[in-house]
């Protein structure tokens, strides 16, 4: 049966093709090499990372070959989905592999993406809404490659009690696209946990937030010594929404996040808050773009990261504020910790400012473990090991600060204190 | 309890004290005084084990051990205490944690089982208000946004709360008012007996009048130029040190 709206029907036959059809695949694929200045940008915005040296031509090869046959890759969605009072699960909590589509009660639902978008208009027309070319290389050879991923869908006016949990083991050359929705005025507590196992992911995950809809989102990425991994978000808030979304990278050999706002209405908030434990030969690369696309929006970036052995760890954070975006309240702050004299840190604050009323800043430290502190906590028995941890701890303790769920933020203090063992004491 | 002998340090090569000889016994109270510059901090750093001094010479006996081959945190543990000139804050490390954590590690070291948790919150409040430290206070931060005078008596706070053997005071009573010095000092006091020592470092007679000690010596140029009883300390106040420095002694 047509849809009476004649643009979501257009997309409900195109549905697949909204997913690494081949005529998509071929176009996008055109599209990035007729826009040879863009790889000027796309080289700028992974200078320090090398992702763009050590894998473009891996990926460009992928693209040729994968262009010459018809059949696409096939790509397994694979994950699980509990909704859950306390973010450890039970037996007795629902739980869904993500190919088959879940009820999580008052009308909300998890599970296969096109499933659940051919389901719900409100869903696919948000999902259109966002802008098609990411600006970004890998994120456009995703929307070439991708298959859908999961999705979910939380309808207006829904307040959900439970903790949503996502847990996702990325394949080999995984290029997924998921999407959560979150109605008007609904509320919702999401863990996204990402565990990619094989040597290469590069997903997409959409994230929409109707007016005045609430939502705390944390996403923990621990993957294999030997994947790189990469992972865009692109989030789009309506009027008076506000979303908590808080970043834990405590392993892998490179990861890269793309994390893209857009407070598209008035009065929307954005906390961005992280933090990235950097092991030895590893990196990680965080790059934020908040656009204040309205006025009256505020956004509140903070990202923490330690860096241990030989390490690299990256930071930019970009703010970007237009002319009408009047009383605009945006703030960036970077703090960063070398364990080792080895390891690098790179931290780049990108303001653009181009409304007059407006009150943003933006403040980065580098440096080591406080002496001082440490030789105070010496100085009344503890040792050295356990100074360390309680500084480290008290140094991560701010990005939870805010993070609202108690059982949540129980649960991320644990998680993060077992992934990272200098972390244990994060009060 | 604590002999020095001939003790030498320096910082990046700049000598700082160059021979220092003081023994403590167990019981007694020492004051240290001397101008600006002499040597009082970094002796008292040296004791504990800051590793930015370099012992270059001398030795230091702490209950019959080299204490120079001692971690900062087993010198702790064996019961010695400094009382920091500046307390430092350390954000996002509640106080309640961090002397859990001390007590029961100095409370492992001599071989005693952990406080229970109500034991230890038991002995925080009475320690507290020992030293009449506002209860709020121990559930913050350590030393962030104390005052001045807050960070003194928390000073004295952990000591009640350590119960060391040898307790060292780096000017203590710099930058009290007349009342908190009297607490402070009544802190100290309270925790004064036989078994316990205690080294004073001080500019000013005043804390003295509180805090009686024993002995009084003076350090100048790295070096103790003069020792004598708590009488030294009023000549000290009335005549300055111009009169003890060795070029004015021929």
């Amino acid at each position: 049966m047509a849809h009476p709206d004649p643009l979501i029907q257009k997309y409900l036959e195109s549905l697949s093709g909204m997913f690494a059809d081949e005529d998509v695949r071929a176009s996008v694929l055109s599209e990035i090499l007729a826009r040879p200045e863009d790889v000027v940008a796309y080289r700028e915005r992974y200078k320090y990372t090398r992702i763009w040296e050590d894998f473009s031509d891996e990926y460009f090869a992928l693209a040729e070959a994968e262009s010459r046959v018809s059949a696409p890759r096939k790509q397994v969605l694979a994950g699980k989905i509990y909704s859950t009072a306390h973010p450890a699960p039970g037996a007795s909590d629902i739980l869904a592999e993500a190919l088959t589509r879940t009820d999580l009660g008052q009308g909300a639902e998890a599970g296969p993406l096109a499933e659940l978008l051919e389901r719900h208009p409100d869903m696919l027309e948000a999902y259109c809404s966002f802008p098609e070319s990411g600006k970004d290389v890998f994120a456009d050879l995703n929307r070439a490659f991708a298959t859908p991923g999961i999705g979910i869908y939380i309808p207006q006016g829904v307040r959900m009690q439970q903790i949503i949990r996502v847990v996702r083991a990325a394949g080999q050359g995984e290029m997924m696209r998921s999407f959560v929705y979150l109605g008007d005025g609904s509320e919702s507590t999401l863990w996204w946990e990402e565990r990619p196992e094989g040597s290469l992911a590069n997903n997409v995950c959409h994230a929409f937030l109707g007016k005045d809809a609430r939502a705390e989102w944390t996403q923990t990425f621990c993957s294999g010594a030997q994947t790189l991994f990469i992972h865009h978000n692109y989030v789009r808030q309506l009027t008076g929404s506000r979303m908590q979304h808080h970043v834990f990278n405590v392993g892998g050999r490179s990861v890269r996040l793309n994390h893209n706002v857009s407070l598209s209405g008035p009065v929307a908030s954005h906390e961005s808050h992280g933090l990235c434990y950097i092991g030895d030969a590893s990196v990680s690369d965080v790059d934020i773009r908040m656009e204040h696309t309205a006025s009256d929006c505020t956004s509140n970036q903070l990202y923490k990261q330690i860096a241990d052995g030989n390490s690299l760890g990256i930071f930019t954070g970009r703010i970007l504020i237009p002319k009408d975006s009047q009383r605009t309240l945006a703030y960036q702050k970077s703090n960063n910790i070398q364990l080792d004299p080895r390891s690098m840190i790179r931290t780049r604050p990108q303001l653009e400012i181009y409304a007059d009323d407006v009150k943003c800043s933006h403040g980065a430290t580098v440096g080591q473990l406080d002496s001082e502190a440490l030789f105070y906590l010496r100085s009344r028995g503890i040792g050295l090991q356990e100074a360390r941890r309680l500084l480290l701890g008290a140094f991560a303790g701010e990005v939870f600060n805010d993070m609202e769920h108690p059982a949540l933020n129980a649960a991320i203090r644990q998680y993060v204190g077992n992934h990272v063992l200098l972390l244990e004491d994060i009060q | 309890m604590l002999s020095i002998k001939d003790l030498h340090a320096s910082i990046k090569d700049t000598p700082i004290l160059r021979g220092v000889n003081l023994d403590v016994r167990p019981g007694e109270v020492h004051a240290i005084m001397g101008p600006n510059g002499s040597g009082k901090s970094t002796l008292a750093s040296v004791l504990t084990g800051r590793d930015v001094f370099d012992v270059t010479a001398g030795e230091v006996t702490y209950r019959g051990t080299n204490l120079l081959e001692m971690s900062p945190e087993d010198r702790a543990r064996a019961g010695i205490f400094l009382s920091f000139q500046y307390p430092v804050e350390i954000p996002g490390v509640s106080m309640a944690n961090f002397m859990r954590l001390s007590v029961n590690e100095t409370r492992k070291y001599r071989g005693l089982p952990p406080l229970s948790p109500a034991e230890f919150l038991k002995k925080m409040r009475e320690q507290a208000s020992l030293v009449e430290l506002d209860q709020k206070l121990v559930s913050r931060s350590v030393n962030e946004g104390f005052s001045g005078g807050e960070k003194k008596r928390n000073e004295i706070f952990q000591m009640a709360m350590l119960e060391p053997l040898l307790s060292i005071l780096d000017e203590t009573d710099s930058g009290l008012d007349i009342d908190a010095l009297r607490v402070v000092a009544q802190g100290v006091n309270a925790l004064r007996s036989p078994e316990r020592a205690t080294v004073v470092i001080t500019h000013y007679q005043r804390l003295l009048d509180y805090i009686v000690p024993d002995y009084v010596h003076v350090l100048y140029q790295g070096r103790i130029v003069r020792s004598g009883d708590k009488s030294l300390a009023l000549e000290l106040e009335a005549r300055g040190y111009d009169w003890l420095k060795p070029e004015n002694n021929g």
